[in-house]
């Protein structure tokens, strides 16, 4: 909920550097956007430098690339294929290793605090899902609880959505309404550079009250404010969820399913890229010494071996497996947690090597069902 | 002790038979026979002049092998129709039926069951559809035991 | 020190070694180990547990003895692959890694007071014979207690011991056929449908539990719901490939469902739809 305009602090480029330092001081250990390999994806952060400064992303379906700004913003992109869920989540971790005689070799997960700076809100809605998956009513995730726990979250409110983005319809932002501990709208032009801060949590105030900040004045947070609104209209795509979870159940043997196999290439990447998919395998690898070790990665129901039931997999085809990614991310989720599994950052669109759109997908079948009613 | 008549009336086979119906089978009737266990209650090419409906005991729809005796197919029980060839020509039995048990059956003229079957198509129709089910019914049993639901790849 | 029930809390993918006391060949491909728990393990018919020889891998394998014998846990294990390759290596004396217990049970409360069919096909009898066992030991809780058992030849029932002394009791009504037979087999031959149109129960008031392959279960629930049983009281078990069995790894999802969560025992009812649509 937005804070009144009297708790929202203003800090320059400068409170920024000091708001890294006084996590650091912490023992947090600070995460965020950088640069590495041509994409934006999260590092270390050790101070402003290390942010992409002045470098916007260009997406589309199958395409991404950065580009050169006209300024000199520290957040001037949104989203890059790795998200909050490659760190709480991470692609392998051990989950036992032992000796024959079942004595046990490994640690438990070393605890540490982490700190993301500059997540946008569909990160943090993203992180709030996979809160649900691995922190929920089940066993709790060792892994997940370990990472997770105390971690402190500088959201970043965004001004300019990418093209694949489409967050408004799935309500995650581009605001960040909740699950963050300062959230931040970078303003910049016309002689400004600064951050219009709020806290959202009690540790995030104490943090902010550090940064030697300025109380807003209502005109700067009318400006920060506005340039978020404007974000929201600016939406490229959009994706119908009303009443989405019956529709798609009802389409389970709809032959646009077969349309949509004859180009993915169940080569995972939207999966990979997702930041709420959740899927892993196990796998044991023995060495000589005679340990061996239980080792979670990441899977993918894409992959062949996913559903492997005496001898062979139940979903052969990749109709089938494109079948069960989109229904499980926009209609299962609904039924398993209560929400829906999409946020609506666009990643499995730009990072698709032949462009399939998910909202794209889903007019069809809007349109199908529409058709058939 | 039910009279034949009423056996028949009684038998899963004729249930939902309008009276005048019932009639029209009832005259094709010749009696009952019992079987001792191991007996055979037809055998595979005999001629298939008679429709049986057991009312006890069961019987083992085989075939036979040299070398390997007796190939169990299928067990049938009271309240079953024993085969269909009685209806289609060349009207000989297909395979062997032996009982398990002491074994009774209502016996029926197929010749006679056949010529009321064309003289009144009504009846014939309710006695084809009846006969109809049963072989649907034996042939997705059928259909389940060879798919061998239970080897190695269920 | 951890039991394995805090562990099952805190770290519920960490094995518990337990010691094989006892082997026994079932079939020629399935055979069963009698486990030594490290303390009394407790766990409800219908429930599996994950079964990991050291250092090849995991297997879902139901758990297939006595619901009331806390010191003895029994899984019967059909060998298809690596893992259950390795457990058909493991003599009394070896350890092997347990994990569990997890999933839905058989709702036996549920069907307390009316009629209550098992149906087996197959290897599906393993998971069905807990149940059986309580409801023979809690045979006043119900009224007829049908077993039907369903098996590929004579020489392939499992447990063929037990059923015999099923056979014996005056109160238990057990049939069992088979696909194809000797002409030294006297009984039934034919699916185990079959045995489901020809008994006696009270379809208005009984409860079914279901267990085999997917195209045994569909064809026995449609056989039971032809004679008059609801599909809200006819329960069948379903098996997908798990990887963690606590609903994290997503393997196992059915629409929905996570089989090792909300299965692997669901209302057929639910099921119904998802059954027959391919690949789903």
């Amino acid at each position: 909920m937005k804070q009144p305009s009297s708790t929202r602090v203003i800090i320059g480029r400068e409170g920024v550097d000091r708001l890294i330092e006084v996590l650091l001081a912490r023992g947090f250990k600070v995460l965020g956007p950088t640069l590495r390999g041509g994409a934006i994806v999260h590092g270390p952060i050790a101070t402003t430098q290390d942010l992409p400064i002045g470098i916007r992303d260009e997406h589309g379906p199958g395409a991404y690339r950065l580009v050169p700004r006209a300024d000199d913003a520290l957040f001037g992109f949104v989203v890059g294929p790795t998200s909050p869920k490659a760190t709480f989540h991470p692609a392998e971790t051990t989950l036992w290793s032992g000796t024959a005689d079942f004595g046990r070799t490994d640690e438990a997960p070393a605890s540490g605090r982490l700190a993301f700076i500059g997540v946008r809100a569909c990160e943090l809605a993203a992180v709030a899902i996979q809160d649900r998956v691995f922190l929920g009513s089940g066993p709790a995730d060792r892994t997940y609880a370990t990472n997770r726990a105390g971690s402190f979250m500088v959201a970043v409110n965004c001004v300019e959505p990418g093209t694949t983005c489409f967050c408004t319809s799935m309500g995650t932002g581009p605001a960040a309404r909740s699950g963050y501990d300062i959230a931040m709208t970078e303003v910049i032009g016309q002689g400004v550079h600064h951050f219009v801060a709020e806290a959202g949590s009690d540790e995030g105030r104490q943090v902010l009250a550090l940064l030697d900040g300025r109380a807003a004045d209502p005109g700067e947070v009318e400006v920060a404010d506005r340039s978020v609104e404007t974000a929201a209209g600016m939406m490229g795509r959009s994706l119908d969820t009303d009443g989405i979870k019956e529709m798609l159940y009802l389409a389970v043997e709809n032959p646009h399913w077969d349309e949509i196999a004859n180009r993915c290439l169940a080569c995972a990447n939207c999966t990979m890229v997702c930041p709420t998919c959740f899927c892993s395998t196990v796998d044991d690898r023995s060495g000589l010494d005679g340990e061996s070790e239980r080792v979670r990665r990441w899977d993918s129901c894409f992959n062949f071996e996913f559903s492997m039931v005496h001898g062979g997999p139940h979903r052969v085809s990749t109709s089938s497996r494109y079948r069960q990614w989109m229904t499980h991310k926009l209609a299962s989720w609904y039924d398993q947690f209560g929400t829906s599994g999409c946020v609506g950052c666009g990643r499995c669109i730009t990072w698709c090597p032949v462009g399939i759109d998910i909202t794209a997908e889903a007019a069809v079948f809007w349109e199908k069902d529409n058709a058939n009613a | 002790m039910p009279s034949l008549e009423e056996a028949l009336a009684s038998h899963p086979f004729t249930r939902g038979f309008t009276s005048h119906q019932l009639r029209i089978l009832a005259g094709c009737l010749e009696g009952e026979t019992t079987w001792v266990p191991e007996a055979f209650l037809v055998s595979a090419d005999g001629a298939a002049d008679h429709c049986y409906l057991l009312v006890e005991g069961a019987a083992v729809i085989s075939a036979d092998s040299p070398g390997r005796g007796r190939r169990s197919i299928q067990t049938i029980h009271a309240g079953d129709l024993l085969g269909w060839s009685w209806l289609f020509p060349p009207h000989r039995w297909a395979f062997d039926a032996t009982a398990l048990t002491p074994t009774r059956a209502i016996v029926l003229d197929a010749a006679r069951l056949r010529a009321a079957i064309d003289d009144d198509p009504a009846f014939g129709l309710e006695v084809v559809r009846r006969v109809g089910a049963t072989v649907a019914d034996r042939l997705n049993a059928t259909r389940l035991q060879l798919l061998d639901l239970y080897g190695n790849r269920g | 020190m951890e039991t394995a029930a805090d562990l099952l809390i805190t770290d519920p993918m960490a094995p518990m070694p337990f010691m094989v006391l006892q082997r026994r060949q079932e079939t020629h491909d399935t055979f069963t180990l009698a486990l030594e728990p490290s303390e009394p393990f407790a766990f409800k018919p219908g429930q599996f547990n994950m079964l990991y020889p050291f250092g090849i891998g995991e297997s879902a394998i139901s758990i297939s003895g006595d619901p009331a014998a806390h010191r003895r846990l029994v899984h019967t294990v059909r060998r298809v692959g690596n893992v259950t390759a390795a457990l058909d290596r493991l003599r009394p004396g070896d350890v092997v890694g347990v994990r569990g217990p997890f999933g839905r049970p058989w709702p036996l409360d549920e069907a307390k007071g009316g009629d209550i069919v098992f149906v087996a096909g197959g290897i599906g009898l393993a998971p069905l014979r807990p149940a059986i066992t309580w409801a023979i030991s809690h045979r006043d809780d119900y009224r007829r207690v049908v077993v039907l058992i369903g098996a590929r030849t004579p020489g392939d029932i499992v447990f063929v011991d037990e059923v015999q002394e099923w056979r014996g009791h005056f109160d238990l009504e057990v049939g069992v056929t088979v696909d194809t037979a000797h002409q030294s087999w006297k009984g039934p031959v034919g699916v185990v449908t079959q045995l489901v149109s020809g008994s006696d129960f009270d379809p208005a008031d009984a409860t079914a539990l279901v267990c085999g392959p997917e195209i045994m279960m569909r064809f026995t629930a449609a056989e039971l719901a032809k004679r008059g049983v609801a599909g809200e009281k006819i329960h069948v078990s379903l098996e997908r490939n798990m990887k963690c069995a606590i609903g994290l790894c997503g393997h196992c999802q059915f629409g929905p469902y996570f089989v090792c969560r909300d299965g692997p025992v669901f209302r057929y009812a639910d099921v119904e739809k998802l059954l027959v649509v391919k690949e789903v």
